[in-house]
């Protein structure tokens, strides 16, 4: 898991706070009967459930400089439920009786799997409000563990082309929502979010409250989703046109990564002919949805500036991405329909996603042949990794021809253009960095690779060549011979380890100044402003925190 | 005794110990607590006696954290034992609420990293999860 590296973009703020195990997590006041301040300025420190520690930097030109309240839900009540559980009889062979508690209210219906926060820029809503947000959670636990309750439980997973349950719920929450403002805040809008499921649940929600209700739909601000599907054709199921679509993707825009399954569902269609304004980001790392620590699925990937722009590709800058994006969204369609050939119906397509993840033998799960799972899980696995790999390669190379551009492009331009050229360039430089000291190490170790082989070789024939001459001397002769003629005579292993450390070292230290350029080249502004104070100052405090992510 | 009796006298033993034992694995005898019952699940009371037994630690580490407090006023019956996480993983862990400095619409939030239901998180994983709120919430302690 990796959480975001600057609180600059309150929208990625409020998506990553809505999850339970975050910094600045709303969950645990969800109960509170007055409503909690948050404040986004100021830098956290964060310990994960798992024990790992992470850092966020606090955030800048945040509206209302980072301070939002997270509003009481009045409506929410524990409920208890009595059910008769045939599964589990007495002595006498009755059924017991058994009750459940679960929480319901207009923001939270925690059986269907919907939680929703409402937080505002003004303790109370009243005419001071100018901005509300509604922040849409996204599942819990994306992954193989919870592979049993996707299955079990499609409802709370369905990533299907229809209107979804919790988009039900989330439409009526803004209903209400809405309803609240107009009475008591009527000069504040308000502004959707969130993250992977939680995208599904605005989109939808937002797109029924422009069919039922226009009037309503004026209040809504900007939807801003994070790493989410495209919902086109559920949208059409639920009755929209082609034009009802636009002009609600008027207000929406999303920020998906090329390399994240869950981004990429949905998505083979050109991405200006998608929903809403789609943004395909440029990731801090190569990797996968499941790649733990590193997952393309999660908000640590968003390279955020100091303005709150997610650092995104073009046709211009990193292209590669969008093509690398579009390949997987094709990747995916592609093995769908793989196992939807193999005889499989009625599965959702979010368990399809989370089977893939836990290979052959989740894939068998869902009722296919261990023959055709390995099959399509095979093919899966290598064309995701090579589409990775392939923009990897595709972003060294862009890098190589255009690093030189930057400086005559800089010179040209003009003051704000300016910036954002050297913070494209430092961002180059800092991936370029990296790249260039992993092949670095992985030469040395090929180097050294062969350098052993050819010693191993060389050692094999003297003792073939010394067993030759056995015709002419005793057996305890060739041994006394070949006494000292073996591995550790001749390849000092002290010393490969050695190369090998400082090698690892090397990449670290390098890896420790991209983190830093990459930094530098979020904070572009105030660094610029303050000199080489600023720079040095933020160049100490990377290098002391770097290693704690 | 004869060796009849004797006979019968084993015979009965042996079908007492199969139909007891049937009846023990079919689960259905007011003994079943022992085969159902998870003595190796830490409950809730057990948590919070374990963590009354560390309150001093805990209290230390607060007011660690922020020089001001003086004391903490821990709500021992909010302890939580909870699952979750988001979007990729999902952990167990265990939070407890509290006061401090006597401030009556103060709180926070600390909690601990758990294996699982099975364990005591380990006092020194301690972390402030929630930051030091006043007036009910509303506002943030300096």
């Amino acid at each position: 898991m990796s959480d975001l590296f600057n609180y600059n973009n309150m929208y990625a703020n409020l998506s990553e706070s809505a999850y339970s195990d975050r910094p600045n997590n709303f969950p645990p006041n969800k109960y509170k009967n007055k409503e909690q301040v948050y404040d986004f300025s100021v830098d956290s420190v964060y310990r994960h459930k798992s024990g790992e520690v992470s850092s966020t930097k606090g955030g800048t030109h945040l509206p209302n400089k980072g301070i939002v309240y997270l509003q009481p839900d009045k409506t929410l009540e524990n409920k208890t439920e009595y059910y008769i559980d045939y599964s589990d009889t007495d002595f006498f062979g009755n059924p017991q009786a058994k009750k459940k508690n679960s929480q319901k209210g207009l923001l939270t219906d925690e059986k269907a799997g919907f939680n929703a926060y409402f937080v505002t820029d003004s303790p109370t809503l009243s005419q001071e409000t100018k901005q509300t947000y509604l922040a849409i959670r996204g599942s819990d636990g994306f992954g193989l563990n919870t592979l049993n309750d996707w299955v079990g439980n499609d409802a709370n997973f369905a990533l299907t082309n229809a209107y979804i349950p919790q988009a039900k719920l989330a439409n009526q929450a803004l209903v209400g929502k809405i309803k609240d403002i107009k009475r008591a805040a009527p000069n504040a809008t308000l502004d959707v979010t969130g993250h992977s499921l939680g995208t599904m649940v605005s989109a939808q929600a937002v797109a029924k409250l422009y069919q039922n209700d226009d009037k309503a739909f004026e209040k809504i601000g900007k939807v801003v989703l994070f790493d989410g599907p495209d919902v086109t054709q559920s949208l059409k199921q639920m009755g929209l046109s082609d034009k009802e679509i636009k002009a609600v993707g008027e207000k929406v825009t999303y920020y998906v990564n090329p390399f994240d399954m869950v981004s990429m569902l949905n998505r083979t269609a050109p991405y200006e002919a998608q929903f809403g304004k789609v943004n395909v980001i440029v990731p801090l790392n190569f990797s996968t949805t499941f790649d733990g620590a590193t997952s393309s699925h999660d908000f640590g990937e968003f390279q955020i500036d100091a303005h709150g722009n997610p650092l995104s590709a073009s046709e211009t800058f990193h292209p590669e991405m969008l093509t690398a994006g579009r390949k997987l969204a094709k990747l995916l369609d592609t093995t769908f329909s793989k196992v939807g050939a193999t005889g499989i119906k009625g599965v959702a397509t979010g368990v399809i996603l989370a089977a893939l993840s836990g290979g052959v033998g989740a894939l068998m799960a869902l009722g296919m042949s261990a023959l055709e799972a390995k099959a399509i899980y095979d093919d899966f696995n290598k064309a995701y990794k090579g589409i990775v790999a392939e923009a990897k390669q595709k972003a060294s190379a862009w890098n190589q021809t255009h690093i030189p551009d930057y400086q005559n492009r800089i010179r040209q331009a003009s003051g704000g253009q300016k910036i954002e050229l050297r913070a494209e360039l430092l961002q180059s430089v800092a991936q370029d960095a990296v790249f260039q000291s992993e092949a670095f190490v992985s030469e040395i170790k090929t180097i050294m690779n062969q350098g052993l082989e050819t010693v191993q070789k060389e050692i094999q024939e003297g003792h073939q060549a010394a067993h030759n001459l056995a015709t002419y001397l005793d057996s305890w002769e060739v041994n006394a011979l070949l006494a000292e003629f073996n591995l550790s005579a001749f390849w000092d292993s002290g010393l490969e380890s050695d190369t090998t450390r400082a090698a690892k070292a090397y990449l670290r230290e390098m890896s420790s100044v991209s983190a830093t350029l990459m930094q530098v080249s979020q904070h572009i502004e105030a660094v610029d402003s303050e000199g080489a104070s600023g720079f040095n100052q933020l160049m100490a405090e990377t290098q002391a925190n770097f290693g704690r992510r | 005794m004869t060796t009849q009796t004797k006979k019968r006298l084993g015979i009965a033993v042996v079908l007492i110990l199969i139909i007891g034992g049937l009846l023990m694995v079919q689960r259905k005898t007011p003994f079943d607590i022992f085969l159902t019952k998870d003595y190796t699940v830490v409950t809730k009371d057990e948590q919070i006696a374990y963590l009354k037994q560390h309150e001093q630690k805990m209290t230390d580490y607060v007011m660690s954290e922020n020089s001001k407090v003086t004391s903490v006023q821990w709500d021992w019956d909010s302890l939580k034992i909870e699952a979750g996480g988001g979007p990729i993983t999902s952990n167990n862990w265990i939070a407890i609420e509290a006061k401090f400095n006597n401030i009556k619409d103060s709180s926070f939030m600390a909690q601990w990293p758990l294996k699982d239901e099975k364990y005591f998180p380990k006092i020194s994983d301690i972390f402030l999860s929630q930051p030091l709120r006043v007036n009910g919430g509303t506002k943030i302690y300096e």
